[in-house]
């Protein structure tokens, strides 16, 4: 099957917003509303069906006077009114289901899904994302270290609709978890006392349930935390109150609060996992949402793309003295710099795109080695997508994509919401200081090519079903290193072998020298990252350089390795992929030549060429069954 | 050559299959000292075995980092919170005894 063909139906390519004829649709067929079937849907996997009719679903809700109608999210936004519409909508349409894992009694087996589902989300709304998926955050202690009995429980009740809400930060410390006040001690006669404040938690005044971590032993340390799963309506009445909501610079409408315990009287069944084993639960479980975030920051970054490809493609250059018919009476799309602006855009998203896909196959099966590889989807594809949008507001800003070009403010308000992805659940500063603690593992790993070959290639094939996520595999440190890139010089290898046997010859020499260049300058920043030595709290400054660097060849190394087992060995198209490495090499600082950059106006054809209301996805470019 | 230097020696050692297989919780004590000396660029005989590892500023993630070079070392497999369990060395000597004669069985 060629790529021409879209083996996966054009799924992520899709839309809400696209054309909503087609909602009566009722088979599983490719959800593009262009006419007869390329690719019959039983080609579909599973997921893919499921993600077809979710996506379907949303694009339905997108009209005028509906839950996800661009009027009334800008409406909503303008007044910091919560979207109660559409969130009760993705209830609906069984979303929560997505955050139960299937031994729970829910649908989520592929943490693939997930991150689809929400990225499908977050094309529409930041807000509306972040508001729901933060039910899964809240519950997901309890996935890790809760007994089968309370998973069950709160499976059930999510998949009912209750909003769980997760309550770690204070008002005075900040992300700095191990000074935490808020204090649990155990209860006369049984259970445990909650006081103290927990303060700028989303969703905390509307969730009934709320995962709050808790001092337990008065010394602190890592042993000194505890996690509690509190149900306000099993709360004595005036033993806790719900604190104000913060106006906040973006995802205006959410639910940023806070929630005040006294005395508050927690059964004992409220303990969630071991009393001391808050901190471990909470950092195991940041390396799952930390991934996942990867979801809102690719919508995002979707949706500012095609707003800025529709704005040029449909929007001349209204100067002074260009009358209609002057040479300068065409699209901004065609203008070169516009084009190639466009074009590392593209390349810049793709580049996210493997990484958060690579991320989230990695918690099934890498996932021992989370602790790299979360850091570096939290800290690279939130910085990635900010990037983007600015460079695209600062291209196409001064021509009206601000203006009357974007009559609801979605370009606006997409870059507003954004910039909070790449600093809650850890900003990037911290994910990068993550990232250099375990510098030496790393260098190590690489060099002595420690890498679960096996494993690599399931998290690179993203239309095959993983591997159960078993929660248990997760560590606080990566043993490994991190087979990413450690598997890297046999990826390029192999590429080197296919060149050699293809027909016609030759075809493959432009990708295979891109690919070199990366392992080259991945081989010297790990013989840099082992030199580097710091004591406590004095990271050198030039260990965050490196550890950026790290992230784009990380980004990279993911887009070759899922071109190596997305694509036959024949004919494969190796556009985006020069575009991933091209954006890469350049924001190296490798050298690339003139001619090879040109790739990048090949990815914006591929972005103005497609049907209004589709995305550019590397999904529809890997084929399934290809490795 | 830096205490840091000597540590990442003794694992390049250890690797290569040549460490001395046979640890006390004296000689645990002993590397442990060294090690973390190395990594607070401090003499090692002002790091003392009785006192907790965050009372040097060696904050619980950093710590971690201890427990990958300890794994190193010993060539087993630890789980990182061995570190948080045991926050001083005394307490680490001992417990890394305990783990080498389970591996070990």
């Amino acid at each position: 099957m060629t790529t021409a063909a879209l083996p996966t139906g054009a799924v992520d390519g899709q839309d809400a917003g696209a054309g909503a004829a087609d909602g009566q649709r009722v088979t599983d067929g490719p959800a593009d509303g262009r006419g007869p079937a390329t690719g019959p849907a039983a080609g579909q996997d599973l997921p893919t069906r499921s993600v077809n009719a979710f996506t379907r679903r949303l694009r339905e809700l997108t009209g005028p006077a509906l839950p996800f109608g661009a009027e009334e999210l800008a409406a909503l936004d303008a007044a910091d009114a919560f979207p109660t519409a559409a969130c009760r909508a993705l209830d609906e349409a069984g979303l929560p289901r997505s955050y139960v894992p299937a031994e729970h009694g829910g649908d989520l087996a592929d943490f693939t899904v997930v991150l689809r589902l929400l990225r499908a989300v977050s094309r529409i709304d930041l807000t509306v994302a972040a508001a729901h998926g933060k039910t899964y955050l809240g519950a997901v202690s309890t996935w890790i270290a809760g007994d089968d009995e309370a998973a069950r429980r709160l499976g059930g009740r999510i998949a009912d609709g209750e909003v769980v809400s997760c309550a770690l930060t204070e008002r005075d410390h900040g992300s700095d978890l191990l000074s935490g006040e808020v204090t649990a001690r155990p209860a006369p006669g049984g259970g445990w006392l909650l006081d103290g404040e927990k303060w700028l938690i989303n969703n905390v005044t509307r969730a009934g349930l709320v995962t709050v971590l808790a001092r337990t032993d008065e010394e602190g340390g890592p042993r000194g935390f505890s996690l509690f799963l509190v149900d306000k309506a099993r709360l004595e009445p005036g033993t806790w109150t719900s604190l104000p909501k913060v106006p906040t610079y973006g995802i205006r409408g959410a639910d940023i609060s806070g929630i005040s315990f006294d005395a508050a009287h927690l059964p004992e069944d409220a303990l969630i996992g071991a009393v001391g084993q808050g901190v471990e639960i909470i950092v195991k479980a940041l390396h799952i949402t930390r991934t996942c975030c990867a979801a809102m920051s690719l919508g995002a970054g979707d949706h500012a793309l095609r707003l800025a490809a529709d704005f040029a493609a449909t929007h001349h250059d209204a100067g002074p003295g260009d009358a209609p018919g002057s040479a300068h009476d065409a699209p901004l799309a065609r203008q070169p710099h516009i084009r190639r602006e466009l074009g590392e855009a593209t390349a810049g998203l793709l580049l996210a795109e493997a990484t958060g896909l690579i991320a989230v196959r990695s918690l099934h099966s890498l996932t021992g080695e989370m602790s790299v590889i979360s850091a570096v989807a939290k800290a690279y594809v939130p910085a990635q997508v900010d990037a983007l949008v600015a460079r695209l507001l600062q291209l196409l800003g001064p021509h009206g994509l601000l203006g009357p070009g974007d009559p609801h403010g979605q370009f606006a308000k997409a870059e507003r919401d954004h910039r909070i992805i790449g600093i809650f659940d850890g900003s990037s500063l911290v994910n990068r200081n993550a990232l250099i603690e375990q510098f030496p593992r790393i260098a190590r790993g690489y060099r002595k090519g420690r890498a679960d070959a096996e494993a690599l290639a399931e998290a690179a094939s993203p239309h095959t079903a993983p591997r159960p996520f078993r929660p248990a595999g997760l560590s606080l440190l990566s043993t490994s290193g991190c087979s990413v890139l450690a598997g890297l010089p046999a990826a390029v290898e192999a590429l080197r072998a296919r060149a050699a046997d293809e027909v016609p010859a030759r075809s493959l020499a432009p990708l295979l020298s891109l690919a070199e260049r990366l392992l080259d300058a991945t081989d010297r920043l790990h013989e840099a990252m082992a030199t580097v030595r710091f004591t406590p709290r004095a990271v050198p400054g030039e260990a965050f350089d490196l550890a950026e660097r790290y992230e784009l060849c990380f980004a990279a190394a993911g887009a070759l390795h899922l071109w190596l087992h997305g694509t036959t060995t024949t004919a494969a198209d190796t556009t985006w992929l020069r575009g991933c490495l091209v954006k890469a090499l350049t924001d190296l600082g490798e050298p690339v030549t003139a001619a090879e950059t040109d790739v990048l106006d090949e990815l914006t054809d591929l972005l103005l060429d497609g049907p209004p209301g589709t995305f550019v996805s590397l999904l529809d470019h890997l084929e399934a069954n290809a490795s | 050559m830096s205490g840091t230097d000597i540590a990442t020696a003794t694992t390049d050692v250890a690797d290569a299959g040549l460490g001395i297989d046979t640890h006390t919780v004296d000689s645990l004590r002993t590397w442990l000292v060294d090690c973390v000396a190395a990594h607070l660029e401090r003499p090692a005989d002002t790091v003392d075995p009785a006192v907790k590892l965050s009372d040097y500023g060696l904050d619980s993630l950093y710590v971690l980092a201890v427990a990958a070079e300890l794994e190193d070392y010993l060539d087993i497999s630890l789980d990182p919170t061995v570190m948080w369990d045991n926050p001083t060395i005394d307490a680490l000597s001992e417990a890394l005894i305990e783990e080498l004669a389970v591996q070990d069985a």
